[in-house]
């Protein structure tokens, strides 16, 4: 019996403490070195950033860097790791969430290392980039790329219709769509469409702004169901009632650019990925891109990643050598061999002589006329969003109700407000009445 | 004498000793893990509780309030009784049905028994990522409705069908498990009562009526309940397959609360959700309770 207490209170002590120190585990780090973290959207990313540190370790000998990529689901993981206080020094992030982590405060101002730092140049950068990252007078991260998003063409079934360029204007990208759209092998069912429209926001935003329509207005109002912005929609809708335009599950595809590859569209809307994504999945495939057709004056969106330090870091000076280097006219140039993205610099633009690419001069002319992807307003709107442009191009929805209705469910549920601090406090002050 | 007990009331004592012993890591675990969180769920409900703050705020009720306003969270209870009232009927019966199947002497019965168990032992993400392939636009459902000139829809890319499609892979997933529950149930029957049955004149439709359905009383309760608890709290097909979409034809109550935390970082409104995911199994399950309550056979 006692061999039996005394076995059972070892096994259970051994458990407490394997299951202790599984917990503290987790919490342990290599306290000297530096944590960066990123995505991975190709497999040249990770090489290229492995690459990176080894070249940014040779040359600071006292600094080791620790990379830890998230493969999936990597905005799920880093707010959980801001949130918490468990962040890596460096993160790797998309323009589009600053509005939303200044808000909540968990990143580090970069204006004094910037200042202090004669060598590091931030001129240099595409000011529409740097702005991205500025929020209220400060800056909060710094840009390493970007992609526009510019009209993919195959020029194949372009001259098979008798077209000769890419189309211009909406008419013409309206007309040349249902020229496209032919019965290839005579069945009498149409199997090559004009236009594959990507079902997500930024694709329909172009558009809008082409039309000089609004998303949110500059002084923060909704201004999405105003006859700019419906009639944007309108248009697209349109060319997919028309028959000349799909969707990608219409055809059978994942994604836009998946539809384009497998020849069943002959135009399609995506970034400078989708140039690798074609040489990596459909090398036969041709294509050409052009700037995106313009309906009352030209418009494009812009993705920009960077790299911001979170407030909670330990050693802000040592993340910022890193942050420097990764956003240096070094490290752009290292980025540019990715293919996925165009430097955010200037100066690496000019020296890689990137006007002179006949694919990337496109992508970099549409950035004078593209805007961010960033929007202050709360994520349940964009999501509300989401679901309103679903039941428009989806299910056939009619533009104008559905945009009013998404509007009355957004006032109802008071989502309009532009942070979730004065959200918070109108809470607050009706829990308190 | 008296010594003898007192012997025995230290025997006992050390026995409980050395069981709390034996316990103390599973209470350990199950309280830090399980029965904490349970409880503190209870107290976020009623703060606006954000992780990226220090301080939290109490809020009183409001966040239930903000709920009854909340069109999208009615979406997810609408989605989420369309759900439980579709899936645990058919799952119910077509466990019923596969037990009964294989409870016979059918040829190569381990083969059918096991084969109807795998998928419940299957994880669910793969078997989500296998449904997406065939309910995929060119997928293998589509292909086999093509045989007879049916032209079938992107089955999950549609708000008008994706619901029920995660659906019927629910009822798909699940019935192999309850059907080895019903499978222990009808074993459990003594089979006196059968041959009683027979030598009464029952025909076999008698027999199943008045002898297998009250026998099979207690599972069923088991399954029913087990199969309510489990449709109400659907997350791993949504948010492996649809993430609540299109035009949130498939936001379920799990999924509504796992975005309101995790995606809005409001942990406050998201808890206020799970106490009345929580409200209303509780409910169901004690009119359930009421109009079948478990008996021994």
């Amino acid at each position: 019996m006692s061999r039996v207490v005394l076995f059972s209170s070892n096994s259970g002590a051994l458990i407490v403490l394997l299951l202790a120190l599984s917990l503290f585990g987790c919490d342990q780090q290599d306290s000297d070195s530096l944590r960066l973290t990123g995505w991975i959207s190709s497999p040249v990313e990770e090489t290229l950033t492995r690459s990176f540190i080894d070249t940014f370790e040779r040359r600071h000998p006292g600094l080791p860097v620790h990379y830890e990529p998230i493969t999936a689901n990597y905005m799920d993981k880093l707010l959980l790791m801001l949130a918490t206080g468990t962040a890596p020094d460096v993160v790797m992030l998309e323009a589009f969430w600053i509005p939303l982590l200044v808000d909540y405060d968990v990143l580090l101002p970069l204006d004094d290392f910037v200042a202090q730092d004669p060598g590091f140049f931030p001129e240099d950068f595409e000011p529409a980039l740097l702005d991205a990252f500025r929020f209220n007078g400060k800056l909060y991260g710094l840009p390493k790329d970007y992609s526009t998003l510019v009209l993919y063409f195959n020029p194949a079934m372009f001259a098979k219709a008798g077209l000769a360029g890419a189309p211009r204007t909406w008419d013409e990208f309206a007309e040349y769509a249902r020229r496209l759209t032919r019965d290839t092998d005579g069945d009498g069912i149409v199997d090559q469409y004009g236009y594959c429209h990507a079902e997500a926001f930024e694709y329909s935003l172009p558009f809008v702004w082409q039309n000089r329509g609004e998303y949110f207005d500059a002084q923060g109002r909704a201004a999405f169901d105003e006859p700019a912005f419906v009639k944007a929609l309108s248009f697209l809708q349109r060319m997919k009632t028309d028959g000349v335009a799909v969707m990608p599950s219409d055809v059978g595809a994942a994604w836009n650019m998946d539809a384009f590859g497998r020849g069943r569209v002959a135009m399609a809307i995506s970034g400078l990925w989708a140039a690798n994504f074609m040489k990596e999945t459909y090398a036969r495939t041709p294509y050409r891109v052009a700037p995106l057709p313009a309906g009352k004056q030209a418009a494009s969106i812009a993705f920009v990643a960077g790299y911001a330090i979170p407030k909670a870091t330990r050693h802000p000076d040592k993340a910022w050598q890193v942050l420097r280097y990764l956003t240096g006219p070094e490290g752009g140039r290292i980025w540019e061999k990715s293919g996925i993205g165009l430097p955010a610099r200037r100066s690496v633009t000019r020296d890689l002589e990137l006007e002179r690419d006949p694919l990337k001069r496109v992508f970099l002319r549409s950035l004078d006329h593209a805007r961010v992807w960033q929007f202050r307003v709360n994520q349940r709107v964009l999501d509300e969003t989401q679901s309103a442009l679903q039941a428009i191009f989806l299910t056939g929805a009619a533009i104008q109700p559905t945009l009013a209705d998404l509007k009355r469910r957004l006032e109802r549920g008071r989502l309009l407000q532009a942070d979730s601090r004065s959200r918070e406090s109108q809470n607050r002050s009706e829990a308190s009445r | 004498m008296p010594n003898s007990r007192r012997s025995g009331t230290t025997e006992r004592y050390r026995e409980a000793v050395s069981a709390y012993f034996f316990l103390l890591p599973s209470l350990v675990v199950l309280s830090l893990f399980v029965f904490g969180p349970l409880v503190f769920i209870l107290a976020v409900a009623f703060f606006d509780w954000n992780l990226f703050r220090p301080e939290q705020h109490f809020l009183g009720a409001a966040n239930f309030v903000e709920l009854a306003g909340d069109e999208l969270f009615f979406t997810a209870l609408r989605n989420t009784a369309v759900y439980a009232l579709g899936v645990v009927p058919i799952q119910t019966l077509l466990a019923l049905l596969l037990a009964l199947a294989v409870n016979q002497n059918i040829p190569a019965r381990g083969f059918f028994r096991a084969a109807f168990y795998i998928p419940a032992i299957t994880s669910s993400v793969v078997t989500s990522i296998i449904f997406l392939w065939i309910y995929s636009k060119p997928g293998l459902l589509n292909y086999v409705l093509s045989w007879f000139g049916i032209v079938g829809p992107d089955w999950i890319g549609s708000p008008k069908y994706a619901l029920g499609a995660i659906m019927a892979l629910n009822v798909w997933s699940t019935s192999g498990y309850f059907m080895v529950a019903f499978l222990a149930g009808l074993q459990a029957i003594p089979v006196s009562l059968y041959e009683a049955a027979r030598i009464d004149g029952a025909s076999s439709w008698g027999r199943f009526r008045h002898v297998t359905v009250p026998g099979l009383k207690p599972t069923l309760f088991f399954v029913v309940t087990l199969g309510i608890i489990g449709t109400f709290q659907v997350f791993d097909q949504i948010y492996m397959m649809s993430a609540g979409g299109p035009v949130n034809a498939t936001t379920t109550l799990s999924y509504f609360i796992y975005i309101s935390a995790f995606r809005y970082f409001r942990f406050g409104y998201a808890a206020a959700a799970a106490v009345v995911l929580f409200a209303i199994i509780l409910l169901v399950t004690r009119v359930q309770q009421k109009i079948a309550r478990p008996e021994a056979p």
